[in-house]
Order: structure tokens, then sequence, then C-alpha cells
């Protein structure tokens, strides 16, 4: 007897588990795939007080090659819609008024903010993000001068998600190029909560007249238009104060030693400055050390770097180390004026966002505690760097002489 | 007892009695008459006038006025036996009729089969007729002789039909009992083979035999497997799963307690492992417990195979029967719950197969998985003339058609069928079984709550299966008590020469096997 009440007891339990389970349906966040709209990239800009959000949704039936009924290649593969509201999750939630699916932010990409809503400051934006849980800390935040919008209706030739292309298209400048920072929205957060409250953001460009916004643009063997990155936007206390050009911004890369891989080119003979000879650098590393001189700082920086030669045009012998060492000398000139053009346009526009003030923390941390107010604004415009680069030429490539001292031997000019 | 409410409900039944049983042995025995005729007549009545029960009577020359007949069922001996064993001998038999033990010399003097034995019982009679042996009588003897010429049409002994291996003995157990511990003992040759048999099931008289090696397997759980298999009262035995039913372990769980299998290799193998084989009359399946959650992934090929092909073999069954239970509910509750976790262009493709279709993914997936167990089924049933008919229908009415009509994602169909394969690769179908009933539960949890549902329902399993026992061994071991040693043999395949110890969990007597010796060359 009792064990057959023990038995229907738990028979019981198990049923009631069950019952309860198929009651709790409704709270578990069950949504089927054709339920969501997936948002690949999300635009923001502020307009006559308003914040106005922009959403690139993705279409997957003109994507996917087993889209029902074979893929539609004539429609385009992404549609933008935007909303507009006092708040910028208020403006999300109004995306309802005119979407049959719910938003789906996770697979978020990119995030582009248009200079104007970065001049009126963007901390309401960092709170939202911190915030909610749908999204995601990793995505790429880019600035534009155009509307965001515009960017977002821009098709990317060669790749099927504008949002992801663009992604993919700044960890491909970090890694090859590496002029502009890849910021990630928890970098960039993490740098503005930083030492000196400073952080650059790369800038997306539409270059052209004619935006390819449909698919019959894109039809072309060119691009009438296409997006750029150009340009280092600084951003302090959330606010844009200034710009950075390219070259100004990878001197700055220099000095932060994020150069993962990247062509430098120099003249390598004075009688011919027009003649660059290029070296990729593979490997690099900087170190920055802040120096107290009198009532101001200096930053020393040490450069080390490693190299490939790729082109040489002048007519010195490379097997001989002399000449070598000649042209990494060279190479480290270079790179030390890119260095200290970088740094004068980032004290010009009074944003630290070399690491100087890291480095100052690092080592003089009641002094950084004094100073930090003002360091931005007084001290930083005059401070001075001290570059010490040195190069170290691995490999000339595959082969030694270059080809007009070949020529010249072989009996020509 | 007036019994209120649940108990009422739940209380147990008074037990009817069931059907018309035969008297046990233990009733009043009837004695065998003197008289050859009397005999004989109550036989034929007790077996219902059978058209193939035959007596034939003997009268010889030599022996004038002494009246003696042989009965024996035809069919379940073996004829040429008993005109050569048995009747000829007596034809050619002169002995004076008054003659002391008359009983006792045509027992061992005349009859010229390996076993006699005599009788004095209607009942021992009867049975002894059934299994097959035949009788002699002797008129004015109270007693019969009974000579064991059992035979008759049998199955040869030919290759497995389940189990098949590359390499390896190519025969199987057949359903004869006697041949089947006759192939066991020419693998092995010891005295430490013990054998016990049992009669089982009240109508059929199944022989059960359990099988031993004495100074390796645990004697409680021998005693234990025996104690089981004497309490079994039924009416029949028919394979050897009715006795599995009866011994096992009393829990109500999908996984198996005792491995099956139809080869002398393996069965030896798990008994030099400490294992016990229970043999069935009837069936070439043996059984083999105890048995742990890890022996059913065994293969006889493990052995016959080198190791590192072995080891990645065992390793690759781990991860299809943990694909066949557990993928249709990953794959629901990722697609529904947690969309996040897919990579983008993987999600865009399973959005862009889900646009248009009318059913949610459990829904679609239970379609499919039940889609495929009816094909399974028919499968199983199907002569062989129309097998191609069933792949071509399954395959491409089904699969092809359906996704073409948008009844279900390409994907969806992917999965199933990877899933279905992946099942097929456990190599105890007992086992196999188990996974599917719990890849339905698992699904149907994972469309409820999703991972959080995968994970409670993968938790009770694991909780339920360490708490398993098969004959007093932990069904987790070597891994829920932890026995190190043998680790390296259940998770893949060590090699002869590192074998040291049996599987101790199973045997706690004896678990040296050999002494461990890498091979080593000469050199020079």
């Amino acid at each position: 007897m009792r064990l057959r009440r023990e038995w229907c007891h738990k028979i019981c339990c198990t049923l009631l588990l069950g019952v309860l389970s198929i009651a709790a349906t409704g709270c578990s966040g069950r949504t089927e795939l054709n339920e969501i709209s997936i948002v690949s990239a999300s635009g923001i800009d502020w307009k006559d007080g308003k914040w106005i959000i922009s959403y690139q949704l993705v279409l997957p039936q003109a994507i996917s090659s087993h889209g029902m009924g074979g893929g539609a290649h004539g429609a385009a593969p992404v549609n933008v819609f935007s909303t507009s509201g006092d708040s910028i999750r208020g403006a999300i939630s109004k995306s309802s008024y005119e979407m049959s699916r719910r938003l789906y932010f996770p697979q978020n990409q990119i995030i582009v903010v248009s200079e104007r809503a970065a001049k009126h400051g963007l901390t309401s934006l960092f709170d939202a993000y911190l915030r909610n849980p749908d999204s995601r800390e990793t995505v790429n935040i880019f600035l534009t001068k155009e509307s965001a919008r515009e960017v977002l209706e821009h098709l990317i030739p060669l790749e099927e998600i504008p949002g992801a292309a663009i992604a993919r298209m700044i960890v491909n400048e970090e890694n090859n190029g590496s002029t502009l920072p890849n910021m990630s929205m928890y970098r960039t957060m993490l740098e503005l909560l930083g030492p000196t409250k400073t952080t650059g953001i790369p800038a997306l460009e539409i270059s052209g007249d004619d935006p390819l916004d449909s698919t019959r643009k894109t039809a072309k063997t060119y691009s009438s238009s296409k997006i750029k990155l150009t340009k280092l936007g600084l951003i302090q206390d959330g606010k844009l104060i200034g710009w950075l050009t390219h070259d100004q911004s990878y001197g700055v890369m220099w000095i932060r030693g994020e150069i993962r891989q990247s062509t430098v080119w120099f003249s390598c003979d004075v009688k011919h400055p027009a003649e660059k000879a290029v070296i990729k650098i593979h490997h690099m590393k900087a170190k920055r050390k802040a120096i107290k001189t009198g009532d101001g700082w200096k930053l020393q920086v040490r450069i080390a770097a490693r190299g490939t030669l790729l082109e040489y045009p002048c007519e010195a012998d490379l097997s001989q180390p002399q000449s070598v060492a000649a042209l990494e000398r060279q190479a480290a000139d270079k790179i030390a004026l890119l260095a200290q053009n970088g740094f004068k346009a980032v004290q010009e526009q009074k944003a630290d966002i070399v690491g100087f003030g890291d480095a100052i923390r690092l080592q003089y941390p009641r002094q950084w505690s004094a100073i930090t107010k003002r360091w931005n604004e007084r001290l930083l415009p005059e401070a001075t760097m001290e570059t010490d680069v040195d190069v170290v030429l691995e490999r000339t490539g595959m082969s030694t002489d270059s080809f007009r001292k070949m020529q010249s031997k072989a009996g020509g000019s | 007892m007036e019994q209120g409410g649940i108990e009422r409900v739940f209380g147990k039944k008074k037990t009817k009695p069931y059907g018309q049983m035969p008297k046990q042995a233990g009733g009043k025995p009837e004695p065998l008459s003197p008289g050859i005729a009397d005999n004989l007549r109550m036989l034929r009545d007790k077996l219902g006038n059978s058209s193939d029960f035959i007596i034939r009577t003997i009268r010889s020359d030599a022996m004038p006025g002494v009246e003696m007949a042989v009965a024996y069922i035809k069919g379940i001996v073996e004829e040429d036996a008993i005109h050569r064993d048995v009747i000829e001998p007596i034809m050619s038999w002169a002995a004076p009729p008054g003659q002391s033990s008359w009983i006792e010399t045509l027992r061992q003097r005349v009859v010229t089969t390996g076993a006699s034995g005599r009788t004095a019982m209607v009942e021992d009679a009867l049975n002894r007729l059934l299994d097959g042996q035949c009788l002699i009588f002797t008129n004015g003897f109270r007693e019969a002789v009974t000579a064991d010429t059992s035979g008759g049409e049998q199955r040869s002994v030919s290759e497995p039909n389940t189990q098949t291996v590359i390499r390896g003995p190519q025969y199987s157990f057949t359903e004869n009992i006697s041949t089947n511990i006759g192939l066991l003992r020419r693998i092995i040759r010891t005295a430490d083979f013990r054998m016990r048999s049992y009669t089982i099931g009240r109508r059929t008289r199944t022989t059960v035999a359990v099988l031993y090696m004495h100074h390796i397997a645990d004697p409680a759980v021998v005693q234990e497997m025996e104690q089981r298999i004497k309490e079994i009262d039924i009416d029949g035995i028919l394979e050897s799963n009715y006795i599995e039913e009866f011994i096992s372990d009393q829990t109500y769980t999908p996984f198996p307690t005792m491995m099956n299998t139809e080869r002398p290799d393996t069965a030896a193998s798990a008994m030099l492992d400490g294992q016990i084989i229970i043999l069935v009359d009837g069936s070439p399946f043996c059984l083999i417990g105890p048995a742990t959650f890890f022996h059913f992934f065994r293969s006889a090929e493990d052995n016959y195979q080198r190791f590192d092909i072995s080891s990645f073999l065992r390793l690759l069954r781990y991860g299809a029967f943990v694909v066949s239970v557990l993928l249709p509910s990953l794959f629901i509750a990722i697609t529904t719950f947690h969309q996040e976790m897919l990579p983008t262009p993987l999600l865009i493709s399973l959005a862009a197969q889900r646009e248009g279709i009318p059913f949610p993914a459990l829904v679609e997936a239970l379609l499919m998985e039940l889609t495929f167990e009816v094909l399974r089924e028919a499968g199983v049933r199907m002569p062989r003339a129309i097998g191609p008919a069933i792949s071509i229908v399954g395959a491409l009415v089904l699969g092809q058609s359906a996704v073409q009509a948008g009844l279900v994602s390409p994907a969806m169909v992917i999965v199933v069928s990877f899933t279905a394969i992946s099942n097929f690769v456990t190599p105890q179908i007992s086992m196999a079984s188990a996974s599917r009933l719990i890849r339905f539960t698992l699904m149907l949890l994972a469309g409820l709550l999703g991972i959080f549902g995968i994970m409670a329902g993968v938790l009770f399993l694991m909780i339920h299966m360490t708490g398993l026992r098969s004959f007093g061994v932990p069904y987790m071991a070597p891994f829920a008590p932890v026995y190190r040693q043998t680790w390296p043999d259940m998770l893949v395949r060590q090699p002869w020469w590192a074998r040291v110890f049996r599987l101790v969990a199973v045997s706690g007597v004896n678990p040296h096997r050999q002494r461990g010796r890498k091979p080593r060359h000469q050199k020079g």
C-alpha cells in the first residue's frame, strides 16, 4: 500500500511539472524565425531635438540561395526604415507602428552615428546599450558626416549584407593597413571611462554622387559610389569635438602601438626624393613613458618595428649591411615624422588619445589625480614628444638589387 | 476491508486465479502400471491421441513371450538413433525373461545410446517423452527405460545476422542450447567454465542455462541471478527477453541493464571479464549481465582491429549517441529561443528556409521524426522484393517533395536524417531504442523551455542513470564510483599489452588479467 502511494505521488508530481511548464510557455521567450526581422546595421541621427533611429533589415529570401520559390535576384538584400522619438529606446519601440515583425537586435553588426548626433552627445546611447540585454556591446561603431540613413541604404558590391560588410571592412583595415582603430561599443565605452575620457571613432563617407541603393545600380562593372573609411572623429565626454585626417590618425596609431601590419613609404635617395621605397611592417611595439620636465610633460615613445622590403627604386647595394642600415634609418625617420604629425594634431584638438595621460597615470599616480581635469585643455598643448624609432629590415624580398640597378649593370643607361 | 479514497483507485487489487494451469509437481504422483497396454493407453490419452506419438511393439525371436514396446514422439527424436541404438540392440538381445534386474540390464547393456535412465512415474515419463527421449516398456515391469535420442531438424551453425564483423569468427549461436554451450566450451576449455541449467516455464519447460567462470565472476552476483531465475513462474519462455524482463532490477527506465548477443566470441569475452551469460533454449540470443552503460558501446570488432582505429571508432560511437539523443532538441532550442547564438550567415540561411513554413519548429521536428519512425518500422516488416520501393518512397516522396511543397524546411530534414543515421551506430539495439525514446522527451522539453529545458532533461537523465544498478553494479561505473584503472578501456580501446585489469566494477574478485608487458623488439 505504501509503495503504491509513493508511486502515485511521483506520477502526480511529474504530471504537475509538465502542466506547469506548458502554462509557463508564455514567458519563455519562444519566437520562431519567421516572427523576427534581423537588423544588421542601425543608424543614429539627431534632428530638431529628436532622435532618428534607422534600421537596416535583412531579407533572408533575397540573400540565401535557398529562398522558397527561388531567391528573387532583383530584390535588394536589405530594407531600411527609420523611426523617430524623444529617446533612443522610445524611437525603437515605435517601430511596431510600421513593422509586421519584432526587431531582432542581437545580430546587429554596426552602428552608424551621424555627426549631428555625435555633437549632441552620445551618453544616452551608451547607457541604452549597456542596459539592454539584446543589444550587444561588440558592435562596431562608426561616425559619418552625412545622415546615418544614407549610409545604411548604400549597398556594397561583392558582399551580401552591407552591415556585415562594413564590419569586415574595418577589421580588414585594422589588420592590413592599421590606419584606423576598430572601435567596438565596449572599447569606446572603456576608453571614455578611462583616464583621459577621450576616444577616436572612425568615420564612413559615401564618395561619389550616385549612391548604390538598388540592385540595378550594382549590376554594372564599376560602382558609381562607394562607402569609404575616412577620418577619425574625436569624442570627449560623449560629444564629438573634432576630426583627425587619415594620416594624422595613422600617426596616432603608431604612437599607440596598435599597428598590426602596415606599409610605410619613404624616399631612399635624397637626389630623387619623389622615388619612394616601401617597407611592410609586420611587427611593432611601442613603449610610452611620461617624463616630467619642470612644469610640463614629455612623452617618450620607443618604437621597435620589423619589416620586409616591398619596393625599392634606388641604387644602393642591399647586400651590404651599411646600405640596409641606412634604409632602416630612413624608414625610422619617416615613422618618427608620422608620429610627430599625429601628436601635433592631437594637441591641436586638445584630445589625448595617444595614451599620454595613461602613461602619466601609471608612473606618477598622485600627480595624475591632481591634474586630471586640466590635462586635455591646458597641459597637453604644452607637452612635447620625443620619439626613438628602431626599424629592423628582416628581408629584402625575393631580390636584392633593384631593377634599375640591374638595368644599369646590364649595360643600359 | 473497506478501502477509502485513493487506495481504492490505486490500491492493490485482489489477485484472481489465472487460467487453467497444469498441476505443479507435488500433486499426487502417478506410478506406471506393470501392464504395458495400460501404460501405453495412459500415455496416449494424456497426449490427446496425438498422431506423432509412435509406439513400436517389439517381439523378439530370441525372447518369446516377452512383450516390449518402444514409444517416442516423432519429430523431436533422431529416428536413426532409435533404429540403431534402441530397436536393433533389443531385437538382437537374448536374455532369459526371469532375470533379476531386467531393467538395469536393459539400461546398461542393451541400449547403446549415450545417456539412458529409468523412470517409474507417469509425470516423469511424459516429460522425458516430450524432451525427445524414447521409452522402452516391458510387460510386467513397473519401470521403463529411457534412452536419450533427442534430435530432429535444427538450424545449423551459420553466420550471425545482426552483429557481423569484418575480421573475426563468423559463426553465431543457434536455437539449440546444447549446441550453444558446445560452441562456448570450444572457446573456453578450462574447468573453471561452470554452468547450471534450470527448466523455466510451466507449459514450455524451456531449458535456461547460467554460465560463468568460477574464479572470476562474483559469486554473490551469480547467486542473485540464479535466485531470480528460480523465482520465475510463467506460462512459457519463448525468447531471452522474457528472462531479461523478469530478472532485471525493478527500475522503470528506458535504459537496458543487460546486453544480448548472438556471437559466441562476445559471450566468451564477457565471461572472461567476469560477466554471467544466460542461454535460453529456442533463441540464439544470450543475455549478458551485469552490464554498465559503457558496455553497450563496445563491439566485438574493437578487439579484432588495431587499438588506434578502434579507439577512434569507439569515441565516434559515444559522439553519435549524444547526437542521436540531443541534435533535434538542440536545433529546435537554438532556432526558436536562442537565435543570437548562431553566426549571422547561418541564421540568415535558416531564416530564409523557414519563410513560408506553416508549422513551428517543434511541430515540424516531431512530424519528421514520427515519419522516420514509421518508415523504419515499415522497413523491418517489408518483404525484400519491394525494398527499393520503400527507399524511393521515403527519400523522394516524403523528403524531397515535402521540402518542395513548403511543408518542412531542408535544414530540418538534414537534422532528422543525421539523427536517425547516428542512431544506428550504437552496437546494441536496446541502447539505441532507449535513445529513440529519450529523444522525443528532450524535443518536447526543448520546445517548451529551450536550452534550459534540455539541460533540465539531461540533468534528470544523468541523475537517473547514476542511480541505476545492474545486479548491484552501478550503471555508470567506472565513472560514477571511480575506478581509475579501467578508464582507458572504457573510453578508448586499450592495446592488449596494456590491458592489465579486468573491468573491476563488474568483477571485484580477480582483477588482474595478465602481466602487462609492452612489446619490445630485440635490438641488433
